[in-house]
């Protein structure tokens, strides 16, 4: 390291480090600005702070943060001290920020692990910079268009990251034909679904249309979810790999695994497919650690789903569910929207998918509403949809193309009135759908829905 | 009336396939045929009132002249003889005389005297506000890639054309309407979608034409602030 780089990289480590120490001390615990200061400072900052002995990396399109935010989890059940970045700080900033909180003040290494959830469009600049032990990709799709164009450039990037961390062993969807060939001559690790029999409408927009190999059709040998599950082509053999660690059985409450030492049990941090499938990410990785299965499974009794993705209660009989939903990306809502396909409870919807930005040229477009399968709400058991946002003129015509009855949409352009339309009457569940960018708001609508439900039903809070 | 898509499977990036489901919509009592990308198009062998052709990703656009490339002489003949086409993305980009890139020269059907550029390090975000006629146009951009201007479509009033420096967006000859603008064009601009379908010989009203008004209204009026700043997203 030249003199005039150790000088600069000193500057943006004191600096980042006493911000850090300031912010803490006032409360501003995930905030990014610390590592933001370091980076303005030095752009090459993540390449010279020391990591943990153990650094993972969790990248992809959905389902990174779930995966990092249980991984953390479960190292520090194991009883390593543990930093993370689980509050959506994949970026540079957010990635220097969580390390600069793992060093001391000579940059020295003061915890155990890192597990850093780095943002799939920026991997080719700060993956070969955090020198991972292990980087876990949870599964390609299409996602926001302005950020990340399609799954294809992402896969580019991907691989150029990939490439330029020699060291890193995968652990990879087999079930993704979009990621799994990620790699190729590199140690792979496949964690992936078996067969859960299910009959699947198909979705509008399908990431994976032709063979990558030939421009064949590909087939299925069965699927679970949008482009998931044992894909091969006809014409060229392109296939799914085997996987290493395969979940063959689940019912509500556990799943059983087929592993390279045999079987095991491990109890569902929630039902949820794409959820299944992050936790199938996570048990690949530790036990190739070396967890053994039955620490593991007794741990994850204790884990949850990070709340800022999912919560659920029971209310005066009726489950009020918060779940995010992605705007922007059209896979995340259309696997949750599978979900609620799949869900035969009497329920009413309200959905806050819109992103709300104080600077008016951060707009997104609408076209991804276009690809999202919001025919999959046009279902007797769903009762209402009660929409809202600035787009809800855009929201109401899609849900009306979708073949919505008007009657059972209620178009609202604040999202705080939603509250008041929810018909508590005969429904068993409630669902707000919120985007990545409103969980305080959608906190704050479940909260009121709450509220009606608890005075209504003259249930004590 | 005989709608075709050309391969929907994979040129379906950004909501495109909406503007076929929007006609058919519109137009139930329409044929639509949707050509898989295994298959001979439709307008190879029989009358086709509507050519629709979406944005797919970059690397599928070699696939897809590949496929197409046997049949650029019929495709000319055909809108040279009145066929619309609508190529909405990156899609206009196959018709000129091709694309140069990082990895060479991808020759296109050169039907159109155009060439496109690819610059895969610099996305391009807008929205945009243009005119057609007496029509207003809005809709949105997201790509890689640029071309040079001829015979354009429309005129830009706010945000990029075709160049993404001056004022005119999109080819137009005859009845081929290409534009960058993505997704689902058609049902963020209901009065060009009537202009289309009568010009399809198929007049009338458009499916959930109110609610779909109300949206173009509440679009137009946003993107008529003055001041607006079209660059969009992460690059905004």
């Amino acid at each position: 390291m030249k003199l005039w780089k150790k000088i600069r990289f000193w500057i943006a480590f004191l600096g980042g480090k006493a911000f850090l120490a300031w912010y803490l001390r006032t409360g501003h615990r995930q905030n990014d600005r610390p590592g933001m200061v370091s980076m303005r400072l030095y752009s090459d900052f993540l390449q010279y702070i020391t990591k943990p002995p153990l650094t993972i990396v969790v990248t992809g399109t959905n389902g990174k943060t779930t995966i990092a935010a249980i991984t953390a989890k479960l190292l520090q059940a194991q009883g390593k001290t543990v930093t993370y970045n689980d509050w959506g700080a994949n970026h540079h900033a957010g990635i220097a920020r969580c390390l600069l909180d793992a060093v001391s003040w000579r940059n020295r290494s003061t915890r155990d692990a890192a597990v850093i959830e780095v943002d799939e469009l920026i991997s080719p600049l700060d993956v070969p910079a955090l020198r991972p032990q292990y980087i876990v990709v949870s599964n390609l799709a299409r996602d926001s268009m302005l950020r990340n164009g399609h799954p294809g450039y992402i896969y580019h990037r991907l691989k150029a990251a990939i490439a330029n961390t020699p060291g890193a062993t995968l652990i990879l969807n087999g079930d993704d034909p979009l990621s799994f060939p990620l790699g190729q001559g590199r140690r792979r690790l496949y964690f992936g679904l078996g067969n859960l029999g299910y009959r699947l409408p198909p979705n509008l927009a399908c990431d994976f249309p032709v063979c990558p190999r030939c421009g064949g059709k590909p087939a299925y040998r069965y699927r679970n979810y949008r482009h998931m599950g044992q894909v091969y082509c006809p014409d060229c053999g392109f296939t799914s790999p085997r996987r290493d660690y395969q979940m063959t059985a689940k019912n509500q409450h556990a799943m059983v695994v087929a592993e390279p030492e045999g079987m095991a049990t491990y109890p569902l941090i929630s039902p949820e497919l794409h959820n299944v499938a992050n936790q199938m990410a996570v048990v690949t990785l530790l036990r190739e650690m070396g967890i053994p299965s039955q620490m593991l499974a007794w741990q994850m009794r204790l884990v949850q789903i990070p709340t800022s993705r999912e919560s659920r209660e029971t209310v005066g009989g009726i489950q009020l569910i918060t779940q995010i939903a992605k705007g922007q990306n059209p896979t995340a809502v259309s696997t949750v929207f599978t979900s609620l396909a799949s869900d035969p409870a009497r329920m009413e919807i309200i959905l806050l998918l819109d992103e709300l930005y104080p600077d008016p040229r951060k707009v997104e477009t609408v076209a991804w509403m276009y690809d999202t399968d919001y025919e999959f709400l046009n279902r007797d058991n769903i009762r209402k949809i009660i929409l809202a946002g600035p787009r809800y003129l855009d929201h109401r015509l899609r849900l009306l193309l979708a073949g919505i009855p008007e009657e059972k949409l209620v178009c609202l352009a604040e999202e705080k009135d939603t509250p008041a339309h929810v018909d508590i009457h005969g429904v068993e569940k409630i669902f707000v759908l919120h985007d990545v960018n409103a969980i305080s708001r959608g906190r704050a609508v479940r909260d009121a829905v709450r509220h009606r439900i608890q005075a209504e039903r003259q249930v004590r809070p | 009336m005989i709608i075709e898509a050309l391969y929907p499977e994979l040129c379906n990036l950004y909501g495109d396939m909406a503007n076929l489901r929007y006609l058919a919509a519109c137009r139930p009592q329409a044929q639509i045929i949707q050509t898989q990308f295994q298959q001979t198009p439709a307008f190879c062998r029989e009358p086709v009132d509507l050519l629709y052709l979406g944005a797919m990703p970059e690397d599928s656009q070699a696939m897809a002249l590949r496929r197409l490339a046997p049949y650029a002489a019929a495709l000319r003949d055909r809108i040279e003889g009145g066929m619309a086409v609508l190529a909405t993305g990156n899609a206009l980009e196959l018709f000129g005389q091709g694309i140069a890139g990082p990895d060479g020269f991808l020759p296109g059907l050169g039907l159109f005297p155009y060439r496109s550029r690819r610059d895969m390090e610099n996305r391009h975000n807008s929205q945009f506000l243009g005119a057609f006629r007496d029509m207003a146009v809005v809709g949105y951009k997201s790509q890689f890639s640029s071309s040079e201007i001829w015979q354009p479509f429309l005129t830009v009033q706010g945000g990029f054309g075709t160049d993404l420096q001056g004022k005119q967006e999109g080819v137009r000859h005859k009845n081929f309407f290409g534009t960058y603008l993505l997704g689902p064009f058609l049902v963020l601009n209901p009065p060009f979608t009537r202009y289309l379908l009568e010009l399809l010989h198929s007049p009338g009203p458009l499916a959930f034409e109110q609610a779909a008004m109300e949206a173009y209204q509440c679009r137009l009026a946003a993107l008529q602030v003055p001041g607006l700043n079209f660059r969009v997203g992460e690059n905004g």
